[in-house]
């Protein structure tokens, strides 16, 4: 939507802009008129006294005197001369008719006084300045405001840029609004949370109620396979293999499905990362290979130890690299997958170089079911949130182009857990 | 009659042509208004700017004192230049650069260029503004009996306030300048020829009066007045407030046809210009010593006072039109060219990019009072500054906007630094006066580049 109302700054810069014009040209112009008043009003008395003194001088003498301080005066012989006009009669009988020559005592009183005028319009021109520059600082503030709310609206959960404003209303504004987007951002997370319990609850019945249907028939299916297996010719093995694969994969999402709505409770104990790494290597480097993706690990010299459930965590790095090589498969690349200790935590860094997860996605990739992939379940990052937050630790995504993941869990300490 | 004409061009600066912060600014906006400045307000800009203060009043004083030998080494070089600056168009115009120095880098591929060509046009254009604002000072003192300081403080402020906005508000107070300036060197012109009789008269006048003023060339002979001709047509060819213009037009096209049309009214100025210069020797035949005081004695005695104050504000406008631009070129070659990390974030990101524009400002703001300082300090006349800002930057940009063939990329910065080194120690060592100093120097760079790019590929 486009918006032509006139800017707030305009409005300020003009309405300031107007008052400095206004004030400047009204005291100028006040000051000028009290001294041109001032100036007529010394001119016609020095007139009156004039016209009173000459009616005792000859027309010489009278002549002598006007030319000397009438400088500012026009004379006329006109019998009766229109305006405001003095008649001057000397004694000899000779008389002038006299008045102030307004003009040129106006000129020479702006020539006097240039120096106020000029004064007056600097005083002008800083007024102007100043006007400017507070709208602008008062403006400014406002954009980088709208930006936020902007960005806001876009879903992206951002404080108000920059240093502390130097003026109260706006620090206000700008604090009361920060701490709305902490709290919509809580309540955001908050509302995400109760939908995936939800899910997860709904779940959870549906997977008590149909895994026993399911894995009963595999298991007689599975058992039914490998008689046939012994009996069948040569021509009909590889079917019997694609229907041995099916049902391992059946199998594995319903196992999937089981760990996730109920998982089992952890067995904790010291887990190497350097053996955690090595393991989920060992897991895909076929994979690796097969679609030319270079893997490149990076642990300190001395290994580092987390205190957890190593089937799960085995679990949980497995699906987070088996997602970057599906994210690489086009491209390939390098697979960068790294730890290192911190104070309390071990970080594990998950990076691909591929073409990273769209915005309006990544609130989405640790719901349940979600997957932009066809043949994908949906679980895989689910159950990876869930493992992370099983081991009380935390999970953060940046979206790339390249994700990364970044994982936090608690170190093993001699002696005991963390 | 003075103190009225110069309240009223004052007031029509605040109301018409003041600034404005755009909302959606941004560097590009800024430093070339967006790449969108419609054919009108290009021409007005590019001509407003074109009319220096020195090239009105150094050209005409130079014109009454010597008669037809400025034309020759002036106003011909200028127009020399103008025939060169059509080549650069699809140049600059291709590059997605916001400065020339920028241009110089993404060119060259070397940063050094940027840096080099920067601080020279920041020095170059810090004197030239100094230019304007003696200029200025004297005029508006001698308008108003004002002291030279006072006067200079106005200027000061008019062209902080017209360049705050940018190039866009630049091109909006030049329009305004363009049309004073038209009207007041139009009407000085028509007056002197309505008194002289016709400008074949005035021609005539001077050939009976003051043969001497109508040698074509310079008394110390044809090298001295072609090498200064041409130190003016190289100085104008590369300069960068021109190439900004061309830059910033909205599109190839207006680019090419502000270029002509600019041509065609500076004409008309230069042609006014010349018959006031003469005509006023006609009718006015003894001057001041000094360049500025030369030319306010000439107008002042043989205009009357509605048309010498219409001259004058015209000057001032020219003033006022080149020192906002320069200050905008200085300050986008400090904050931006200079110092090229204060920049370094993307355009988009609007809180960054809102600073970055107000550090610019902020540098408006210092240069200006540095050059309001130097202006008030005892320098050399008028066109010896402008002859010496425009070396170094014809030094800086025109052998590579104009060198053709294949681009060398090696040894470029070693030749201008080199060449920029020269023509100081002619200058001031060897007291040479900058435009002919140029051509020496311009020489070394050349061949410079030239040895040193072979060099590199062997």
């Amino acid at each position: 939507m486009r918006i032509k109302n006139p800017s707030l700054e305009f409005l300020i810069k003009t309405i300031v802009s107007l008052l400095a014009i206004i004030i400047t040209l009204g005291i100028t112009s006040t000051a000028l008129y009290v001294e041109y008043k001032d100036r007529l009003n010394a001119e016609m008395k020095q007139l009156k006294e004039v016209s009173s003194l000459v009616r005792y001088l000859s027309t010489s003498e009278a002549t002598l005197l006007v030319n000397k301080v009438g400088k500012n005066w026009v004379f006329t012989n006109t019998q009766n001369p229109d305006g405001e006009f003095l008649t001057l009669r000397t004694a000899d009988g000779f008389q002038w008719n006299v008045t102030l020559d307004r003009k040129k005592i106006f000129s020479e009183m702006l020539l006097n006084r240039r120096l106020v005028i000029v004064m007056g319009m600097i005083g002008l021109l800083l007024a102007l300045e100043i006007a400017i520059l507070l709208a602008y600082s008062l403006t400014r503030p406002l954009k980088a405001i709208a930006w936020t709310c902007q960005q806001v609206s876009s879903g992206k959960w951002t404080h108000i840029p920059g240093n502390p404003s130097k003026f109260k209303e706006i620090q206000i504004l700008k604090e009361t609004f920060n701490s709305m987007v902490d709290q919509l951002k809580k309540l955001h997370e908050r509302e995400r949370q109760v939908a995936r319990a939800e899910r997860l609850a709904a779940l959870g019945q549906l997977v008590a109620g149909v895994s026993h249907e399911i894995r009963n028939p595999l298991a007689a299916m599975r058992v039914h396979l490998d008689l046939l297996s012994e009996t069948v010719s040569e021509e009909g093995k590889p079917s019997l293999m694609v229907l041995d694969q099916e049902i391992d994969r059946l199998n594995s999402t319903v196992s999937q499905l089981l760990n996730f709505a109920r998982p089992k409770a952890l067995v904790k104990g010291p887990v190497s990362l350097r053996e955690l790494f090595g393991w989920t290597f060992n897991m895909v480097k076929m994979q690796l290979s097969k679609k030319n993706i270079q893997w490149r690990h990076e642990l300190p010299q001395k290994d580092i130890y987390v205190w957890g459930d190593r089937d799960k965590l085995q679990q949980m790095l497995l699906n987070l690299v088996l997602n970057a090589i599906k994210a690489m498969e086009e491209t390939g690349g390098t697979l960068e997958i790294k730890a290192i200790e911190e104070t309390d935590f071990a970080l594990l860094s998950i990076k691909d170089h591929g073409p990273g997860i769209p915005e309006e996605l990544i609130d989405r990739i640790f719901d349940p079911f979600f997957t932009t992939r066809p043949d994908g379940t949906g679980l895989g990052l689910p159950l990876v949130l869930q493992i992370v937050q099983m081991h009380e630790g935390s999970i953060e995504v940046d979206p790339g182009p390249g994700a990364e993941f970044k994982i936090q869990l608690p170190l093993y300490r001699e002696g005991g857990r963390n | 009659m003075q103190v009225v004409g110069f309240g009223g061009y004052a007031l029509l600066v605040i109301l018409l042509a003041g600034q404005a912060f755009y909302w959606h600014e941004t560097r590009r906006f800024f430093y070339l208004g967006g790449r969108k400045l419609s054919l009108t307000i290009s021409v007005s800009t590019f001509v407003a700017t074109w009319m220096s203060a020195a090239s009105l009043i150094g050209y005409t004083a130079w014109l009454y004192s010597d008669g037809y030998q400025a034309f020759t080494a002036s106003v011909n070089g200028w127009l020399l230049g103008l025939v060169f600056l059509p080549f650069t168009v699809s140049k600059l115009r291709k590059s997605r650069a916001l400065s020339l120095p920028e241009w110089l880098e993404e060119n060259f591929e070397d940063s050094r260029l940027r840096k080099v060509s920067a601080l020279a046009l920041l020095v170059a254009y810090s004197l030239y503004i100094v230019i304007q604002f003696r200029v200025f000072g004297s005029i508006v003192s001698n308008m108003l009996g004002t002291p030279p300081i006072i006067s200079s403080i106005l200027i000061y402020l008019f062209v902080i306030y017209t360049t705050f906005g940018g190039l866009a508000s630049v091109a909006k107070s030049d329009a305004l300048n363009l049309a004073i300036i038209v009207l007041g060197i139009t009407v000085g012109a028509i007056f002197v020829i309505k008194q002289v009789g016709s400008p074949m008269k005035i021609h005539g006048i001077i050939a009976e009066n003051h043969p001497h003023l109508l040698e074509t060339l310079d008394k110390r002979g044809a090298i001295f007045t072609f090498s200064m001709m041409l130190g003016w047509g190289f100085g104008v060819a590369s300069n960068p407030q021109y190439a900004i213009r061309i830059m910033s037009a909205h599109r190839p096209k207006s680019a090419f046809s502000m270029l002509w049309i600019s041509a065609l009214i500076i004409g008309w100025i230069y042609a006014c210009t010349t018959l006031i210069g003469l005509g006023g020797k006609v009718l006015s035949s003894s001057a001041a010593s000094d360049q500025a005081g030369s030319l306010y004695h000439l107008i002042s005695t043989a205009l009357p006072p509605q048309i010498y104050t219409l001259l004058m504000i015209a000057i001032l406008a020219a003033a006022v039109s080149t020192a906002n631009s320069q200050l905008l070129l200085a300050t986008c070659s400090f904050c931006y060219d200079l110092f090229p990390s204060w920049s370094a974030h993307e355009e988009g990101d609007i809180i960054r990019e809102d600073r970055f524009l107000l550090i610019n400002r902020i540098g408006i703001g210092i240069i200006a009072t540095f050059c309001l300082i130097l202006s008030q300090l005892p320098l050399p006349g008028i066109l010896d500054l402008g002859q010496y800002s425009w070396a170094v930057v014809s030094i800086c940009f025109l052998l590579p906007m104009y060198l053709p063939g294949k681009k060398k990329k090696e040894g470029l910065f070693i030749a201008i630094s080199a060449a920029l080194v020269l023509h100081t120690i002619l200058v001031y060592v060897f007291q040479i006066r900058p435009e002919q100093a140029l051509l020496p120097s311009l020489l070394v760079e050349g061949t410079l580049w030239s040895l040193l790019s072979r060099r590199s590929r062997t």
